[in-house]
Parts: C-alpha cells; sequence; structure tokens
C-alpha cells in the first residue's frame, strides 16, 4: 500500500515535470507569442485603419476585395492572409497546449475542454454577430426566431461570464467557479452546435435558390473554431498521419469546390461557410504538421511553407485563383505556406530581439480579449463619431486617431500581460 | 584519427565490386580519389548524379524516337517543346524540363571534375582543360550542323554545295576533317604506341576545339547583326545552334567562377539572372527567342543553371539544400504566375532557368535518398555512364536516320511495328551502356 502511495507520487511528480518542461519549451518560443501578437494587432488596428480613407495605403491594408485591397497573388490582398496566419499560429501551439491539458487533467477532460473550447469559439463568433444584428434593429432589422433564440442563450453564456467574474472573490471561488465555468462554456458551446446546424442550412438554401433567404451567422471566429474541430482528432497524430489526413481532406474539400457552381455558393458564405471550414480545417492539420517539422528542424520547416506556397500558386492555373471567400484549394497551400513564412521571419528575427520590451508579446498573450475589447471598444468608438472625423477625417486627425487606438489598444494589452489576467476560452 | 574516419567512413559507403566504386552518403567534397587501406586508389561515384543523368538521356532518347515515330504522335502534349507541349507553366512545357535537368547535372559534376584536375595539373591546365572540352563540345554541336544542314541537303538533293551559305560549307568540310581524325585515334587504340595515341587525340580535340571557337565566333557576329542590322545588308554571322554549343557556351560562360565558393557562386547567378530579367521582360526576349535556347544571351541562363547545379552539389547535405530548392521553386512560380514573368526554353528567360533548377533539385534530393539503395542492375545509373557516347549515338541514328532519311516510312508505320523499334533501340542503348559499365569503359570528352 505504501508502495502504491510511493509509486503514485513518483508519477504526478514525473507529470509536473513533465509538465513543466513543456511549459518552459512554450516559454521559450517567444516568436510563436510576437507571431501570434502581430495578426492580432493587423486584424484588429488594420480594421480600425480601414476607416479612415485619407491614410491611403494604411486604410486599404484590411480590404479583402480585390478593386481596393493590396493584391500580392492572383486573387488574393494582404489582408487575405492574417486569418491564417491566425490560424498557423494555433497550429504551432496546439499540439503543445493539447499534452499540457492531458497531462494536468487526463485525456477525457482534455478532449472535453478542447471540444468545448472549439464550439466556444464559434459560439463567441455567434454571440458577436447577434450584438452586430441587434444594433441593425435599431435601423429597421427584424430579430427573426433564430436570432431570439441565439438571444436567449448569449444571456445565459453571460450570466456564466458573470458568475466566472464573481468566482475571482476567494470566499465564493471554491463552490463558484467550476458550475460558472460550465454554465458559459455549454451556453457557448450550444450557441456554436445551432451556428453549426443553421449556416449548413444556409448553404443547402442558396443551392437551392441563389438568392434564399440566409441566416448569415458565419464570420472570422466561426471559422477558426470549426477548423479546430476537423482538426482537433489529429493533435496528438504523427506527422505523416496529419500530412495524410490534411491531404484527403484537402483532396475531398478541392473536388467539390471544383464541381459546378460549389465555388460561387461557398463564396457567398463568409469563408465558406460550415463546408468551407473543412478547408480550414485541412489548413489547420497543414499548419500543425509544419509546426511539428519545426520543433525537429526549423530549416525542414522553412523549406515545407515555401514548399507549400510555391503549389499553391502553381495550381493556380488549374484551380483558379486564390479565393478567401470559397476558401480554395490554392487559397489553403498559399495560406499554410505563407504563414509559415511569415512566422519563420519572426523566428529569425528572434535571435536579434533582446530588450524586455516587447509590445507583440503583450498582444499575442490574449487574443480572445483584445478581440472583444477591439469588438466593443472601437465598435461603440466608431459608431459614436461623426463620419467628419472617420470616413471624412483629414490625414493628421486620421494619424492622430491611429495611433492613439495603436498607443491605448497596446496599453490595455500591457496591462492584462503584467496582471497576468486571461480569459481562456 | 582522421585517416581512421575516414577509412571507417569509407568502409561505410563504399562498395567495391570490379574494381569499380561507388559512392552513397559523402558530401562532394569527400568525393575525390581516395586511398583504400591497400592502398588501391578509387574514385568514388554518386550513384544519385548517374541515376540522374542517365533518367534525363532515357528521356531524351525516348522523345526523339516518339517524335520519329508517327504512330506515337498522340505523345506530342508529353514530348512537344513550348507551346506544343503540355504546359507545366504558361510556355513551359513538360518536355521543356529535360534539357535543363541535364545541364544541372553537369553542374553537379563540374567542381569535382575541376578539382581533381586542379590536383592532377595546377588550377592553369584544369581551366585550360575544361575550356577545351567545352568548346570542343560546341565543336561537335556545330560539325553535326555542317553534316545536318550541309550534306544533309545534298545528299537529298534539295540544294548543291554552292547553294549553302559559306558558314555551313566551311563546318560541312571541317565535318570529315574531323571524322578523319576520329578514325586516325581509333586506329592509334590498337597501337603501343603511347606518343601516337596522345598526338592523335590532342589533334582531334584541339580541332573540335578550334570549330568550337568559329561557332562562337560566328554566332556572336550574328547576335551583333541582329541587334545592329548592317547597312548594306550584308551579313557576317551564323545562326546555326543546338543542343551540344548550348552546353558547351554554358559551361564556359560558367568556367570562370568554378573556384567560387557556393555564397560566391549563388551571387553571381543571383546577379545575373536579375539582370537579364530585367533585360529579358523590357525587349531582349523577342530576340533570344529567334535562336535554339536563346543562343548568347540565353547561354547566360543556361550557365546559371550548371551554377546552381554546382551549388546544390556543395549543399548536398546541408539543411540548405531544400531552403535553397524551395526559394528558387517559390520566386520562380510567383515570379511567372503571378507577374506574368516570361518563362521559355527557347530564349531562356532567367525565370525559366530557376523553375528548372529547382525542379531539377528535387528530383537529385530524392533521388539522393536512394543512394543506399544499389541493385545489381541499375538502370538509370547504367543509362547515365555514358551519356556522350548515347548523345552522339541518338543524333546520329535516332535524330538524322529515323527523324531525316527514313522520316517518311515512319510516319506511317503501325503501332504495334513502331512500339517494337522503340523497344529495340532502348534495348540496344541499354545493352551498350551496360556493357561499357561493365567494362569500366567510360567515353568523355
Amino acid at each position: 500500500m505504501q508502495e502504491e502511495v510511493v509509486s503514485v507520487e513518483n508519477k504526478t511528480l514525473q507529470n509536473q515535470k513533465q509538465t513543466e518542461g513543456a511549459l518552459k519549451t512554450t516559454n521559450r518560443i517567444k516568436s510563436i507569442d510576437r507571431f501570434r501578437g502581430f495578426c492580432v494587432f493587423a486584424m484588429l488596428i488594420f480594421q480600425f485603419l480601414k476607416n479612415f480613407p485619407s491614410l491611403g495605403i494604411l486604410s486599404r491594408l484590411a480590404e479583402h476585395s480585390l478593386e481596393k485591397g493590396i493584391v500580392i497573388l492572383p486573387g488574393m490582398t494582404l489582408a487575405d492572409i492574417i486569418a491564417p496566419a491566425f490560424i498557423f499560429a494555433i497550429g504551432l501551439t496546439f499540439a503543445l497546449s493539447f499534452s499540457k491539458w492531458q497531462k494536468l487533467h487526463g485525456t477525457k477532460m482534455a478532449i472535453i475542454h478542447y471540444l468545448e473550447r472549439a464550439l466556444s469559439i464559434i459560439g463567441l463568433g455567434t454571440f458577436l454577430d447577434l450584438c452586430n444584428k441587434v444594433l441593425d434593429s435599431f435601423d429597421g432589422y427584424v430579430l427573426n426566431a433564430f436570432d431570439w433564440t441565439v438571444f436567449a442563450f448569449s444571456i445565459v453564456a453571460i450570466i456564466g461570464l458573470v458568475l466566472r467574474f464573481l468566482s475571482l472573490i476567494p470566499a465564493w471561488k471554491n463552490k463558484l467557479s467550476m458550475p460558472a465555468e460550465q454554465v458559459f462554456y455549454v451556453a457557448l458551446s450550444c450557441l456554436g452546435i445551432m451556428n453549426i446546424i443553421i449556416t449548413t442550412m444556409d448553404f443547402i438554401n442558396i443551392q437551392n435558390n441563389f438568392n434564399a433567404f440566409r441566416y448569415n451567422y458565419w464570420v472570422t471566429l466561426q471559422g477558426i473554431g470549426f477548423a479546430i474541430l476537423v482538426a482537433f482528432p489529429f493533435v496528438k497524430a504523427k506527422p505523416w498521419v496529419k500530412f495524410l489526413g490534411a491531404s484527403l481532406i484537402f483532396i475531398g474539400f478541392a473536388v467539390f469546390h471544383q464541381i459546378g457552381n460549389n465555388r460561387e455558393w461557398l463564396d457567398v458564405i463568409v469563408h465558406g461557410g460550415v463546408v468551407g471550414g473543412f478547408g480550414w480545417g485541412a489548413m489547420l492539420i497543414f499548419d500543425m504538421f509544419v509546426a511539428d517539422i519545426y520543433f525537429k528542424n526549423k530549416a525542414y520547416a522553412f523549406a515545407t511553407s515555401a514548399f507549400f506556397c510555391a503549389i499553391g500558386v502553381f495550381l493556380v492555373q488549374w484551380l483558379g485563383t486564390i479565393n478567401l471567400g470559397s476558401c480554395s484549394p490554392t487559397f489553403i497551400l498559399v495560406s499554410v505556406g505563407l504563414s509559415g513564412l511569415i512566422f519563420f521571419v519572426f523566428d529569425l528575427l528572434d535571435r536579434f530581439h533582446k530588450s524586455k520590451f516587447d509590445p507583440l508579446v503583450w498582444w499575442g498573450k490574449n487574443p480572445i480579449i483584445m478581440f472583444l475589447v477591439e469588438f466593443f471598444v472601437i465598435g461603440v468608438y466608431t459608431t459614436v463619431m461623426p463620419e467628419s472625423a472617420l470616413g471624412g477625417a483629414s490625414l493628421w486627425l486620421a494619424l492622430i486617431q491611429g495611433v492613439l487606438a495603436v498607443v491605448v489598444l497596446t496599453l490595455i494589452a500591457w496591462g492584462l500581460s503584467k496582471s497576468k489576467k486571461s480569459l481562456s476560452l | 584519427m582522421k585517416n581512421k574516419k575516414d577509412t571507417t567512413n569509407l568502409n561505410e559507403n563504399l562498395s567495391v565490386e570490379n574494381n569499380k566504386a561507388v559512392v552513397s552518403k559523402n558530401s562532394v567534397e569527400k568525393t575525390e580519389t581516395k586511398k583504400l587501406d591497400g592502398g588501391t586508389k578509387v574514385k568514388e561515384r554518386i550513384l544519385s548524379i548517374d541515376r540522374f543523368r542517365g533518367l534525363c538521356m532515357f528521356a531524351m532518347v525516348c522523345s526523339f524516337i516518339f517524335g520519329a515515330l508517327g504512330a506515337f504522335s498522340f505523345l506530342e502534349p508529353l514530348i512537344g517543346h513550348g507551346a506544343k507541349g503540355f504546359q507545366v507553366l504558361p510556355g513551359v512545357s513538360f518536355a521543356d524540363l529535360f534539357a535543363p535537368m541535364f545541364i544541372f547535372v553537369i553542374g553537379l559534376t563540374m567542381v569535382r571534375s575541376f578539382k581533381s584536375r586542379e590536383a592532377k595539373y595546377g588550377t592553369r591546365m584544369a581551366y585550360f582543360q575544361l575550356a577545351t572540352r567545352f568548346l570542343a563540345l560546341i565543336g561537335i554541336g556545330i560539325l553535326f550542323n555542317g553534316f545536318e544542314n550541309g550534306w544533309g541537303d545534298v545528299f537529298t538533293g534539295s540544294k548543291t554545295f554552292a547553294e549553302l551559305s559559306i558558314k555551313i560549307q566551311i563546318f560541312a568540310v571541317m565535318f570529315w576533317i574531323a571524322i578523319a581524325l576520329l578514325l586516325v585515334y581509333i586506329v592509334s587504340l590498337f597501337f603501343k604506341n603511347e606518343k601516337f595515341k596522345s598526338v592523335s587525340l590532342d589533334l582531334l580535340k584541339y580541332f573540335l576545339a578550334i570549330a568550337g571557337i568559329m561557332a562562337v565566333y560566328f554566332i556572336l557576329v550574328s547576335t551583333g547583326e541582329k541587334i545592329t542590322a548592317p547597312v548594306d545588308g550584308e551579313r557576317f554571322g551564323g545562326w546555326e545552334w543546338d543542343t551540344l554549343q548550348n552546353i558547351g557556351l554554358a559551361g564556359l560562360l560558367a568556367l570562370p567562377f568554378v573556384k567560387y565558393d557556393k555564397w560566391g557562386k549563388l551571387t553571381i547567378v543571383g546577379i545575373t539572372f536579375v539582370v537579364l530579367s530585367v533585360l529579358m521582360q523590357n525587349g531582349l526576349f523577342p530576340l533570344a527567342n529567334k535562336i535554339l535556347e536563346g543562343g548568347i544571351f540565353g547561354g547566360f541562363s543556361w550557365a546559371g543553371i550548371m551554377l546552381l547545379g554546382a551549388v546544390f552539389a556543395e549543399f548536398k547535405d546541408d539543411k540548405f539544400y531544400w531552403i535553397l530548392s524551395s526559394i528558387l521553386l517559390l520566386i520562380s512560380v510567383v515570379l511567372i504566375i503571378s507577374f506574368n514573368f516570361t518563362a521559355a526554353k527557347r530564349g531562356c528567360t532567367p525565370v525559366y532557368a530557376m523553375f528548372c533548377a529547382s525542379i531539377s533539385s528535387l528530383v537529385w534530393g530524392g533521388l539522393n535518398f536512394l543512394n543506399n539503395w544499389k541493385p545489381k542492375f541499375d538502370f538509370f545509373a547504367i543509362w547515365g555512364s555514358n551519356a556522350i557516347l548515347t548523345y552522339i549515338l541518338t543524333l546520329v541514328f535516332v535524330s538524322v536516320v529515323m527523324g531525316g532519311l527514313l522520316s517518311e516510312q515512319l510516319a506511317t508505320l503501325s503501332v504495334w511495328a513502331s512500339v517494337g523499334i522503340w523497344l529495340l533501340i532502348m534495348a540496344l542503348f541499354t545493352v551498350l551502356n551496360w556493357l561499357l559499365n561493365r567494362k569500366n569503359i567510360h567515353i568523355r570528352m
């Protein structure tokens, strides 16, 4: 009996050591944090600068349309690479992060946590979409039955969030922490599941009638969440299994994408909707494959990224342009490759970065909070401000607002990073 | 200690069979002549290079035969050049990939060849020998042109000798002199007089090199005349240019940089490609496109491919190999697809050269993984062991006889008869190469 206890203690100690080791590994790679921070910064700040046409090229950074955006490859603008780059950042740490959870809480809990996390990301996106629809309702948009259902679940999620804040009070922590977390997660997960169903219905409706009514509940966060769901079964797989799995999903999706009018239909819903999500999923698995190579040999990972990018551009001849909207096969390959190449620029610069002043790391530590801050703070700001201060702003006024947004958001990121506060989904 | 390590490494990587050593996993620097324990000197061969060369030769011979037999016209997309073939990239057909691959393979062995000559005869002599070798290659090419475009027309009655241009007349006459010198050299092989052998070989070699110099002179003059047309309309240049001349010119242009280290070579190639790209995109291409492989202008790009081959050979076991390979592929594909840079074999634009070099590096990189696999009958290695002989025989029998003299009869041949002829020729080439390889006879320039 005593031996058993010792053995269990040893195992726990071993697990702790392994976890510490994994944590150390994650902590050491600052370039991943910086890269993630860059993605979040680009997503939020570029989006804000889009409001000021007087800024010229800076206002076009977040443009996805080929007419207004900065075209870098056939069919692809500079803005199109930001979301895949964020997915790449997820792919870099997905397996490490899962292993950490697995060691701390066991496989079953880790699986539940990550499935909930993926669904919650979709749920959060759904909630943000609802907020927009509620705002639109003041301008005459009539909320439908699904909107009200989302509304109801959102209230439950907000209650869960409030309870989570209350659980920070030391006296309530033990009693409230777990149920608050579950209320929050389950409500958001339900939103996620409902969204997957409704967006699938949207796609079926489009196939039957191009101008049919759509619920329109799919944007970037939903795409990211669904990609995590698709990639999840491969999180612990060996690199060649990941590559094979991603290739199979990619080929299946590519065939579907190229048949009939599917490309146009996929283009209607943001990022291709649920069906396009399989393409994003394949992208994430390819990213995880590159990450596996990266942790073994950086040079080979760089070469693999460049090959992905080259093959993607090469296939433009036969598979069509690099189209974010429908998540075209060429977009998937180019995104994996280009994101990898951008990451390696950060990785190369890592050796020159000795200063503690590291704003991109602050940005990268709390992507979800930063996303919410941007949505509510910047969103409210742009709604409240008169048009003369935004679209009609002169260059100097636009520059002041742009710099202020960068400074304020960076200060928030720094504050969150310093106080070690984070919202983990 | 170092010797011991070398010997161990050597024992691991060498398989000595019939006095022939084969190398698998050594870097190019290590693949020069080494001493075994018994003091026997062995020259190690990198199997992947032989295999790659063999693959190129096999593809080339097949394309010649398929082109000559009418029944194989359905394979036109595979063997057609430029717009006629299957487009791998806009302007680049599948068949366009093999000639650069062959040049790339020459680049793979170029540094090694130079170093071994340098060790034996000194630097100046090594340069001289290689320059002579490349000039002789151009000479062989131009003399074949003299036969094909001169005597070919005379024999078929389409022209009289007097109607041939003065340049063709010169090369047509020189062709027979070269044949006579070749016969003298073959006769010398049956005598035990080393001096006779050496003098007859030198005569042949330098005669071919002189023909090469003349060919380069005529193409240079002709290129100048294309840029600035003479006022009186009289032309002095010659526009005859073919694959062998192209290989020779590429070698000549690459030769001055053979002693540079890999980064030096890479810098030279980079600068050349940038300058040439600017020129090609701004009016040079139509001129380069007028002549096979781009003539003098294209020669710079072909030399770039050769130097890249040398660079990749030096990076063989380095992790940078795949980085360089992927970067070349990415840059070339993006420039061609996204920025509409002109890619063409005829004219040999730098983006085409870059693309082909990257594809070649991928193929060679793949073949390197098989270096430890040594079957008794190594098909492609056998085909690659006597490339120059295979090429000349192909030119004579397949291109001139099948594609020229018997072209009308072969165009109407049935499929089965055509398949039979193809198999027979391939079998003959295989047996010939196998026999020469078995006897350890490697015919080189």
